[in-house]
């Protein structure tokens, strides 16, 4: 059953992470979702779209993390590893202050439309793939997107204008 | 398909939520190879670069199955058969206990009590008499005399 979840754990963290925005959470919450695997493995069987299952049930599960408990926002910037040489230092700062204005813009989202533009724009899944992993109709994900987008243009034109 | 024209209009779509998979692809490539984040295009689109970069980096810890082996198999029998001779073993030892008489009547008790020892009486007076006869039997022997 492990083949099934590996290849997507970094997914599943990621959605975690953005939703409970704590990485010890998020962490717990992929460890908890490998178990409710391993539970399930019988039924995991049937399912036609497992990864989209998996999606499901980490999404459930931080948003249960999340209503417990008040998590405290951890920054996830230790986790990221880029190497670009071309930057400068003076453009990396640049970068490093846009790319914070960016996160805080996200996190300043409702809750439905952060998950919907990460699971678009981060993940890369079908708008059937993710009203199947959210639960929302196929054109209530095309409504936050869309609000998501119209947002964070409105915030990043105002910098650059 | 990546002149400008195509790159402006397919920008737009991508804000207004329209756009495929296949054209946000077409605009990742297009904006990631531009030098420097000078447009909020291009800023978001290194955002969700770099979002995609992160990764889990704990150690996977599956639930270990149960090892059904040989050993596990004998130590279990062994344990099972430890409990059983311990049962009977207590079970012995307390039927055992049973045959003990105890008497709750006192009155009952009392009367035992006595011809215990009135038995024992009689049973001490009978050697008593036994060692007197063979004391008497000792004056009339020669040795003991002077």
């Amino acid at each position: 059953m492990l083949e099934a979840v590996l290849p997507i754990k970094d997914k599943l963290y990621r959605y975690a992470l953005r939703i409970v925005g704590n990485q010890m959470a998020a962490e717990d919450v992929v460890q908890e979702v490998l178990i409710k695997v391993w539970q399930k493995k019988e039924h995991l069987t049937k399912v036609e779209n497992k990864e989209a299952w998996c999606m499901t049930v980490t999404r459930n599960l931080a948003l249960d993390k999340l209503r417990k408990k008040k998590v405290i926002l951890d920054d996830v910037d230790d986790h990221r590893n880029i190497s670009d040489s071309q930057m400068t230092p003076y453009r990396a700062l640049q970068s490093d202050d846009t790319m914070q204005i960016i996160k805080e813009a996200i996190n300043e989202l409702p809750e439905a439309q952060q998950q919907v533009i990460h699971l678009r724009d981060v993940e890369g899944y079908t708008y059937q793939e993710i009203a199947d992993i959210t639960g929302f109709s196929s054109d209530k994900v095309k409504v936050y997107l869309h609000r998501a987008r119209i947002t964070l243009r409105h915030k990043l034109t105002s910098i650059y204008a | 398909m990546n002149d400008g024209h195509n790159i402006a209009s397919l920008t737009e779509k991508y804000w207004a939520g329209d756009t495929t998979l296949q054209e946000e692809q077409i605009l990742r490539e297009h904006y990631s190879s531009a030098k420097g984040i000078n447009s909020p295009e291009s800023a978001l689109f290194s955002f969700m670069k770099q979002e995609q970069a992160v990764t889990y980096t704990k150690t996977v810890q599956m639930p270990k199955a149960r090892k059904n082996n040989w050993t596990t198999r004998l130590l279990s029998i062994a344990a099972v058969g430890l409990v059983l001779m311990g049962s009977w073993y207590g079970l012995n030892q307390a039927s055992k206990a049973d045959n003990k008489v105890v008497i709750d009547d006192p009155q009952l008790a009392m009367e035992i009590t006595k011809e215990a020892f009135a038995l024992l009486n009689g049973k001490m007076g009978k050697s008593k008499a036994v060692i007197r006869e063979n004391i008497a039997h000792l004056d009339k022997t020669f040795i003991f005399k002077k």
